[in-house]
């Protein structure tokens, strides 16, 4: 069967639009309904990963498409390793949330199931566009419904508080964002990010102006605010802990890995194939410096006087950006593997705390530090996932996250733009991670706690937490192969912009001439 | 042969998850198959040894294509020593746990951890290049704080556990920033290929200098040097075979490992052999005089590990004989330390008491562990023909040559090690016992393995000397063993006087005189160190996490206030930069 690599999105869109329309039509049918829900995006979702597998594996004709031609997709390996990334994460939150919803009163799980496949839809197709405007409604499309997953629990009022304030925020990014766009048409009357390329440095703009760089600076601008709001890099990134707190936890971990990471794909195809140019690329790669050192810091130690665990955890997003703005400021093919590399370990480790913390959470009532104290004898996954991840999260071998931190450092030692101030900072703060990491494990094994009932642990639960746990294990122990895809998704972006840029950006003046 | 050195690390670590499995069947079947376990590695150990002939070999796996970064073993005379010396003590260590921990709670934990910390180990040692050896470095560095904080009922033992895994992260940092310099200047981290580069363009002397310091701060962590030594007196809150392994067989040894291993790097720089010679030297003289005063048994001992590993850095730092002392010196060192533990803990569970003022007399009721412990503090102190005075002395010796008050200094410090060695041995096993009840001599299976040590350290600087894998040609020269035997007779005098003949004129002279009582009040608090990292900790690391957390205010208001300032102030930036 061909595929064209064009139209492939649109097939996998597709696919999911078919499985979300189908679990809305469900939701009428009655109670029993959440479970075939459940099944079909559990189904749905794995389909995806499938026929993203397939797609990379060349099965369907051409791998990846020219995206330098008008299209509004670029199929590439970025858009496979985020794609499945994505999907992951999705089928892991999927396959908790009729056991986390179980006990609370007033919602439809359903429907729940009906948005989260909405939602993923929205950031695969944020992840494939490589035209603003297709960016922008896939922007839309994905934030929207995570809004009303933020406040999907109806009569809980951090909820509630949660979803208004991730809304009014996300707007914000939305605007500027939009801004930014319009700026860009502005100087160059084009839409494709690939086609931009080629305009910006020459000064040849539909207005005529000469001098693009003031606007182009301004338009660079808007798209790291409003790019950085959603990464949660500091300074934006005031909103990310209530929102995380409040929002059921199960949705925190979908927020703060997949569309956060997903986030990245277009940031990375903004500023390394738009702002290429060598007129822009010293500018922010300062800032990218900075913003990643702001983001560590401030995530890491604002996270060590914390009382709750999602708020740790939230924390804790916000030092991960950091980190992997790295390999954003480091550039390069290594720097932007070890921030390929490391976004695909942060999905699966972030979201397995997250998901582990919501089942303890959902069972003690509180997010309290205190209240998980002795939790390592009352239940035997949750604690055990939630201790791997956070192992994991702060750079430990054997396990996934301290490979990528690895490339990450080293890209910054090995940059050309002499960052290694950058490596040794991200280092210290790698350390200071630690100290929070390892004290939410004290209070889970080693902390008397009150009660020494034990809880129960549902089948759901417990798949998605394995499943990412032996994720989270088998990458640390042989990462050789994750490793070869961020890599390849880092050449095909690299080999883009570098070796046959000049030639085509010469083709493009002669031909408008 | 090169499969034995495949084998010998990944037997332990593929056992580890055997233990939780055979322990739900059975208790006894999991304990003994763990030490099945420990001793197949042992065997393997010797195999490896026995077969070994010479040179170096290197065997790998691509595991990285894209660093090229192999799964590496090496094999060479210095890897394969320690290699079956570690094998050996950790299977004698096991088998003791058996009697040790019996009727203790969380054991397949207990036996899951120890493996694979003796698994992480050995993969240490026998890695061929730094990534791997920093992959198994933290390894050990986990295990060894969850096995110190394995009875997390008790407070401190937590508070030792999480404070080990903190202070060594301080040179863990280090470390792996100095992987990290080597493999983005030189794209390899095997060792080979970074002493052949050492000196050439990208390697240069500042970058190796750099790299030796970073080294020399990883190793300090793991070796427990001033002033990184703060988590191992307390870490002795751990069960006894831990603190054993610990200290004789595994962790400690790691940091003096990594620098034996890099010598040709540090030796390129006089530079860093001498900041070697004085942090060895410093925490010599530090760990021997806290020793003496403290009061608690493993304390003592845990001081006195601080000191000798002292004397291996100080060795190292003399540079003569190229790391051999110290290799020599750590495993004799591990031999007396793990003596002296064993013997230790089995007073412990006979009279449930580590404090030294409380016990006394056990000589009649614990033959066996007096043997044990009498023969470890002689090995300790250098009495010849223990294997403890071939080491000390052959360093004094070597160190003569090149570095006189290195040498002085190390011979002087066998006063002190002789009087806290003898003032633990006079105030546990002699005198008159303080105890209500006569102790009870321990279980034959925690006896053997204290008779085993007890046999090489009396004859294990013979098998030293003649085995082939690194030639040790020890010499002494006579002023050494005269220099050496006048500290023993004078140390063993001071205690003598001072704790056996007049314990009332001592106690005395301590009770008036101020200045005394003061220095025994800061050794006893290991100089302030702990005090001085905690105000660190509240008075700079707690304030600025405070500050990180105001700008949350939680008011939707302030937020997108600041949030349009910083777009504002990024515009300003990049304005400013234009015009």
């Amino acid at each position: 069967m061909y595929i064209s690599p064009d139209q492939f999105p649109l097939y996998l869109a597709g696919v999911l639009a078919g499985v979300a329309l189908t679990i809305v039509l469900l939701s009428v049918t009655g109670k029993r309904s959440k479970y075939i829900a459940m099944g079909l995006s559990t189904a749905g979702f794995a389909f995806a990963i499938t026929f993203i597998v397939l797609q990379a594996l060349g099965y369907f004709g051409t791998v990846q498409n020219n995206p330098t031609s008008s299209s509004l997709f670029a199929t590439d390996w970025v858009s496979y390793i985020f794609g499945v990334a994505v999907l992951l994460v999705a089928l892991l939150v999927g396959l908790t949330a009729v056991d986390y919803f179980s006990d609370v009163i007033g919602t439809d799980v359903t429907t729940f199931y009906a948005l989260l496949v909405f939602t993923t839809i929205g950031t695969l197709l944020l992840i494939f566009s490589a035209n603003l405007l297709m960016m922008f409604v896939a922007w839309e499309m994905m934030s929207i419904p995570s809004y009303v997953l933020t406040g999907f629990k109806k009569k809980d009022p951090a909820s509630n508080e949660a979803a208004v304030k991730y809304f009014v925020i996300s707007a914000f990014s939305s605007a500027v964002l939009l801004y930014g766009i319009s700026l860009i048409y502005l100087l160059t009357g084009n839409l494709s990010i690939y086609q931009i390329v080629r305009l910006m440095p020459n000064g040849m703009t539909v207005s005529g102006m000469t001098n693009f760089q003031p606007i182009g600076l301004l338009a660079l601008t808007f798209f790291v605010a409003g790019f950085g709001i959603k990464l949660a890099a500091v300074p934006f990134h005031m909103w990310i802990p209530d929102a995380y707190q409040g929002a059921p936890t199960i949705v925190s971990a979908l927020l703060s890995t997949a569309t956060k990471g997903a986030t990245f794909a277009p940031a990375i195809r903004v500023l390394f194939v738009m702002f290429s140019s060598s007129t822009f690329q010293p500018d922010w790669t300062l800032t990218f410096a900075v913003l990643s050192v702001l983001s560590m810091t401030l995530g890491n130690f604002a996270a060590l006087t914390q009382k709750s665990v999602t708020r740790i955890l939230a924390y804790s997003s916000i030092g991960q950006a950091g980190y992997i703005l790295i390999g954003v400021a480091a550039g390069g093919q290594l720097g932007l593997t070890g921030s390929f590399f490391h976004i695909l370990n942060y999905a699966t480790m972030q979201s397995c705390a997250f998901l582990a913390a919501a089942l303890i959470i959902k069972n003690v009532g509180s997010d309290n530090l205190d209240s998980f104290n002795g939790i390592g004898k009352r239940v035997a996954v949750a604690p055990m996932a939630l201790t791997l991840s956070l192992l994991a999260l702060g750079g430990f071998p054997p396990l996934s996250g301290f490979w990528s931190k690895f490339v990450l450092f080293l890209s910054a030692f090995q940059s050309t733009s002499n960052l290694s101030w950058l490596a040794i900072v991200a280092i210290i703060n790698s350390f200071v991670s630690i100290a929070f990491y390892v004290r939410i494990v004290k209070h889970m094994y080693l902390d008397e706690g009150n009660s020494t009932t034990k809880l129960v642990e549902t089948n759901g639960f417990k798949a998605s937490l394995i499943l990412a746990s032996a994720i989270i294990v088998g990458t640390g122990i042989y990462p050789g192969p994750l490793i070869e895809f961020a890599t390849e998704a880092a050449r095909s972006f690299m080999s883009e912009i570098s070796s046959t840029q000049l030639i085509e950006r010469l083709a493009f003046i002669l031909h408008s001439l | 042969m090169i499969y034995a050195a495949w084998l010998i690390w990944a037997v332990p670590i593929i056992s580890v998850p055997f233990i939780p499995l055979i322990g739900m069947v059975s208790q006894r079947g999991r304990n003994w198959f763990a030490v099945l376990a420990s001793a197949l590695t042992a065997f393997i150990g010797f195999y490896l040894a026995a077969s070994f002939s010479s040179g170096m070999t290197e065997s790998s796996i691509i595991w990285l294509p894209i660093f090229k970064v192999p799964v590496q073993v090496l094999v060479d005379g210095t890897s394969v020593l320690l290699a079956a010396f570690i094998s050996f003590l950790s299977f004698l260590i096991v088998l003791y746990s058996v009697g040790y921990m019996k009727g203790e709670k969380g054991q397949s934990r207990y036996y899951s951890l120890i493996l694979l910390f003796v698994g992480a180990m050995l993969g240490l040692v026998m890695a061929g290049n730094l990534i791997q050896l920093y992959f198994f470095w933290e390894i050990v560095g986990i295990c060894s704080a969850f096995l110190i904080a394995f009875w997390y009922d008790k407070p401190e033992a937590r508070r030792a556990g999480l404070k080990a895994f903190v202070v060594t992260r301080f040179g863990d940092i280090a470390l792996f920033i100095a992987v990290l310099i080597v493999l983005a200047n030189l794209k390899t981290t095997n060792y080979a290929s970074i002493f052949s580069a050492i000196g050439s363009k990208p390697f240069g002397t500042n970058t190796v200098l750099l790299v030796g310091i970073l080294l020399l701060i990883g190793a300090m962590g793991k070796s427990a040097q001033v002033p990184l030594h703060v988590w191992l007196p307390d870490a002795m809150e751990g069960p006894t075979p831990v603190s054993a392994l610990i200290h004789a067989a595994t962790m400690v040894n790691a940091g003096v490992y990594l620098v034996i291993r890099m010598f040709p790097l540090f030796s390129y720089s006089s530079t860093l052999l001498v900041l070697v010679t004085i942090v060895g030297l410093t925490s010599m003289i530090f760990g021997a005089a806290c020793a003496v005063v403290s009061e608690d048994l493993k304390r003592i001992l845990a001081y006195s590990t601080i000191s000798q590993l002292g004397i291996m850095f100080a060795s190292i730092g003399v540079g003569t004989t190229l790391g051999a002392t110290a290799t020599y010196h750590l495993i004799s060192q591990g031999l007396f330390k793990a003596l002296a533990f064993l013997a230790a803990g089995s007073v412990i569970t006979a009279t449930g008491s580590r404090n030294v003022e409380e016990l006394g007399g056990l000589r009649k009721s614990m033959k066996y562990t007096y043997i044990g412990f009498l023969f470890a503090m002689l090995a300790m102190s250098g009495v010849p023909p223990l294997i403890g005075f071939w080491s000390k002395d052959w360093i004094v010796s070597t160190a003569l040559t090149s570095n006189v008050v290195a040498a002085i200094l190390i011979a002087l410090s066998s006063v002190l090690t002789t009087i806290y060695s003898f003032r633990a041995l006079f105030k546990v096993f002699y005198g008159k016992s303080k105890l209500p009840n006569e102790p009870k001599e321990s279980s034959t299976v925690m006896i053997v393995p204290i008779m085993t040590l007890v046999v090489s350290v009396t004859v294990g600087w013979l098998v030293l000397d003649y085995q082939r894998l690194v030639p040790f040609n020890i010499t002494i020269d006579p002023l050494t063993i005269g220099m050496s035997l006048a500290a023993i007779a004078s140390g063993i005098g001071i205690v003598y006087v001072a704790f056996s003949s007049r314990t009332a004129q001592t106690q005395s002279l301590m009770g008036r005189n101020a200045p005394l009582i003061a220095l025994r009040k800061y050794l006893l608090e290991g100089l302030g160190f702990d005090k001085f990292y905690g105000f660190l900790y509240s008075r700079i690391v707690l304030p600025l996490a405070k500050t990180s957390s105001y700008l949350e205010s939680g008011w939707l208001g302030v937020n997108m206030g600041l949030m349009l300032a910083s777009v504002l102030l990024i515009i300003f930036l990049v304005a400013l930069k234009v015009i």
